[in-house]
């Protein structure tokens, strides 16, 4: 049966105006789960939006043509009655939690709807066993993980039983273990048989649990192909720029290489894939080139660090050094210290016991335009750093704040940042008006106008796709060729193991571990008890008793070697006999 | 950053109905307010104090009264200086300045003044202490307050801490380029505080149209009927704590007709 019907739907924001929705026919049936993805501004949002109603009964200005039909009403028309059929989890749960506790926040759109009190109560048991989320049933809301709110507003949107249920974006905003709990509960809702749409460029965490991909590109539907047809085509998953799980890249390399595999979109469908094929699972041992000459100076050094936020613990102490030129990742859950640390280093915020040096010299020593100087800061959210009146002022602001003028010569050389980052045609644009991708940009050039010896970035790839994650990460490289410091903090584990030669890893302030990245990336009773997934690559090796496999490329040289003479990987990597 | 929030326990006043807070806050405002007297402020905050001790939230009254400190030391010395600007004749006088002359009645009616803006303060927090806002907002609602004022109340305290982190995450931000908000005069500051300014304009339209739609989504409406999940109903507990409050009326009635 049909749930959703679109047809020859169009949409604009106001009559006359370019449509953002252009003829678009989709169609779900009930019980599928449909991923809508598309490149930015190919109208994905507008979708969701239409689909749950929201256009148009709250933005009621725009242009409407074409026919929705939603479990066989037509939602256009119907008013007040069609209010409801489709319900939509959004992007950021903090905006849509209303409620003190768990329970208060699931009864909310059921008491606005004017449902009675047995009905509430029975919808309410119904979602939160459905969810299995019994133990947070009393819970107040903020206390609540980002995960656990994310499933909170899943619960509040299906008590209001909704006939198709829409999640926008739902793991964005959220930590790895935030990411398991929506994956889990939207597993659950597969399994009773729930019809899900999940607008989402990012479909690392749901891919196996799709029917089928809707790609979109500018405002109409391009193809409409069942899941596995989707992930097994490359170049529609690139032309999409949709991320997909790192498994999915390994299918796509070994088919290139002329392996006939079946697709793989998930851990296990890829160690099933590799096991069936015999010899393509790594058959040898990664082994680190023992590092050359001398130990780096030590650029950052912290001792017995501690830090409270009021009485409650944020760092306890922390103890390490990080070194001149090296790149370091810091892995570990929201609230595990990672920011707080961080925040240490430019003095933004002083300890509560113990001490850092960076350079040798207390950040608290220093002024705010020395610290500048030394530790160029990127920020999660672009929007937060912000607010001059063009690219080109936003880009030298911390030339500015420092030196009180940018003068000729940092002028030119924050040009050549802007041309070298892609800036330059936005250089007299709003910085506000720019897309995220460019935001996230201008922020980075922004904090090393200055030049600074350490870098320090604070989830660099949110909303990045493929093709941006590899600029940076060979950007990153750049600066370690210049001699420079970089420490990101980063929820994407695959990028941070393709990259970073050291990790640290946090939980509940403390430090976990901390070393070469193989070796911490070898240690998977580490990542379980910190419940953060390994990437699926290194996963893969250890399915085959080979630890600390960090790339695909890795990955693929590991298996070749089985076969093949012991290749050369570039000086940094060597490949040798399992033992 | 935690401005005030519910604190959870077990005790008999978080059990009461929130109707029969709101009734008790509203009868000791106004008994504190008609009958302001020492003696019937030294009572009543004996009583708070007391409910502070048995619901387990002395702790957080300490801490919020600690802060509050600033402001009743103004008030007192206010009081002190009016007062003694304000010769009353034939009462005791302490000492003597100049126009000044501190009386034994201005120290008196200080401390009165100092205790009625501390019991007022208490009331309230009492309430936000051992009330959780949903409760609040439902008991507000029974008593023919408006929802969408009663909900508005709750959003306030949602919002303010997400505010408060706004400001200073953007903060942070603009110090870490090297720029000192805190530098130079008042005009200087003010035109560096502008750095803070448009983000934050910026990020509160945007947290507030996201939860307008999400509210939209809920199908909120403002002044439209609707139900909630939660039983109230006066129980024993809530009679007895009623009964408890005619007398303690009583009695500040009667301590006023002594004292003043």
């Amino acid at each position: 049966m049909l749930m959703v019907e679109a047809q020859n739907l169009s949409y604009s924001f106001a009559k006359g105006k370019p449509k953002v929705v252009s003829q678009l026919n989709l169609s779900v049936k009930e019980g599928e789960i449909v991923a809508i993805v598309g490149p930015s501004g190919s109208g994905k949002t507008v979708v969701a939006y239409l689909l749950s109603g929201i256009i148009p009964s709250y933005f009621k200005n725009g242009d409407i043509d074409g026919g929705l039909r939603i479990d066989g009403r037509d939602a256009l028309a119907a008013g007040e009655d069609g209010e409801g059929l489709v319900g939509i989890v959004l992007q950021n749960p903090e905006a849509q939690l209303f409620g003190f506790r768990v329970e208060d926040t699931i009864a909310f759109g059921m008491e606005n709807i004017g449902y009675f009190r047995d009905k509430m109560n029975e919808n309410l048991d119904r979602v939160i066993k459905e969810l299995r989320m019994e133990h947070l049933r009393y819970r107040f809301t903020d206390s609540l993980s980002g995960g656990q709110k994310q499933v909170c507003c899943i619960a509040s949107v299906l008590a209001m039983d909704p006939k198709v249920l829409v999640l926008d974006e739902p793991v964005s905003a959220l930590d790895p273990g935030g990411v398991i709990l929506v994956q889990q509960a939207v597993s659950r809702l597969k399994e009773t048989g729930r019809t899900i749409i999940v607008i989402d460029n990012n479909l690392e965490w749901v891919a196996p649990l799709l029917d089928r991909v809707i790609v979109m590109e500018d405002g109409s539907v391009s193809h409409d192909v069942a899941a596995a047809e989707f992930f097994a085509d490359r170049e529609l998953v690139n032309r999409s720029g949709v991320t997909t799980p790192q498994v999915n890249d390994l299918y796509h390399q070994l088919s290139a290489l002329g392996y006939s595999l079946p697709v793989f979109v998930d851990f296990e469908t890829a160690r099933a894939g590799l096991s069936d094929s015999g010899n393509l699972m790594p058959a040898h041992s990664i082994i680190e080139a023992s590092p050359q000459g001398a130990e780096p100076e030590v650029v950052v050094s912290a001792r017995d660090l501690s830090f409270s936020y009021g009485d409650v613990p944020a760092l306890q102490d922390v103890n390490l050094d990080f070194r001149e030129g090296r790149i370091t990742g810091i892995i570990g859950q929201n609230g595990s210290g990672k920011s707080t640390l961080l925040k240490h280093l430019n003095g933004l915020l002083k300890p509560t016991r113990g001490e850092i040096t960076v350079r040798g010299k207390s950040p608290h020593q220093a002024t705010i335009a020395e610290m500048a100087l030394t530790v160029g800061f990127v920020f999660q959210n672009p929007d937060q750093m912000l607010f001059e009146e063009s690219v080109e002022r936003e880009a030298s602001f911390a030339i500015r704040a420092i030196y009180g003028k940018v003068g000729s010569e940092r002028g030119k050389w924050v040009r050549g940042l802007l041309e070298r980052f892609g800036l330059a045609r936005f250089i007299d644009v709003l910085p506000f008006n720019l897309s995220t991708g460019h935001k996230q940009w201008l922020t980075i050039v922004s904090a090393i106008s200055v030049d600074p010896p350490v870098l320090v970035l604070d989830e660099p790839t949110m909303g990045m796709d493929r093709r941006a994650k590899s600029q940076l990460q060979q950007m990153v490289r750049s600066w370690k060729q210049e001699g420079k410091t970089t420490i990101i903090i980063s929820h994407d584990l695959p990028f941070l193991a393709e990259l970073a030669e050291d990790v640290l890893v946090l939980d509940h302030g403390r430090v976990m571990r901390f070393g070469p990245a193989r070796e911490v990336f070898s240690d998977h009773n580490l990542f379980a008890e910190i419940n953060i997934p390994l990437p699926q690559i290194t996963r893969l090796g250890l399915a085959a008793g080979r630890s600390g496999v960090l790339s695909i490329g890795e990955f693929l040289k590991a298996a070749a070697a089985d076969t093949a003479p012991e290749p050369n990987v570039g000086g940094e990597v060597g490949v040798s006999a399992a033992c | 950053m935690q401005l005030v929030n519910y604190v959870d326990r077990m005790s008999l006043f978080h059990k009461l109905d929130p109707r029969v807070k709101v009734v008790w806050f509203a009868v000791l405002t106004i008994l504190a307010l008609a009958f302001r007297t020492l003696p019937v402020m030294i009572v009543i905050v004996s009583s708070l104090g007391l409910i502070w001790a048995v619901s387990g939230v002395h702790r957080e009254m300490i801490q919020l009264l600690r802060k509050a400190i600033p402001l009743l030391v103004i008030a007192f010395v206010t009081w002190v200086i009016f007062g003694a600007l304000t010769p009353t004749p034939g009462v005791v006088v302490l000492a003597r300045w100049g126009p000044f002359r501190l009386e034994m009645v201005d120290i008196l009616k200080s401390i009165t003044v100092t205790i009625y803006i501390l019991v007022t303060i208490g009331l309230f927090y009492t309430v936000v202490l051992t009330t959780d806002f949903s409760e609040l907002a439902d008991g507000l609602t029974r008593m023919g307050i408006p929802y969408a004022v009663s909900f508005a109340i709750s959003l306030m305290f949602q919002l303010i801490p997400i505010l408060v982190n706004e400001v200073g995450s953007i903060a942070n931000a603009q110090r870490s380029r090297g720029f000192e908000l805190d530098k130079g005069g008042l005009v200087e500051r003010s035109k560096r505080y502008t750095s803070i300014a448009f983000p934050l304009i910026i990020r509160s339209i945007t947290l507030g149209q996201n939860m307008s739609i999400a509210l939209h989504v809920y199908r909120f409406k403002v002044g439209g009927q609707r139900t909630s999940h939660r039983e109230l109903v006066l129980r024993t507990r809530d009679l007895c704590f009623l009964f408890c409050l005619v007398v303690f009326t009583a009695l500040i009635v009667y301590l006023w007709n002594i004292w003043r």
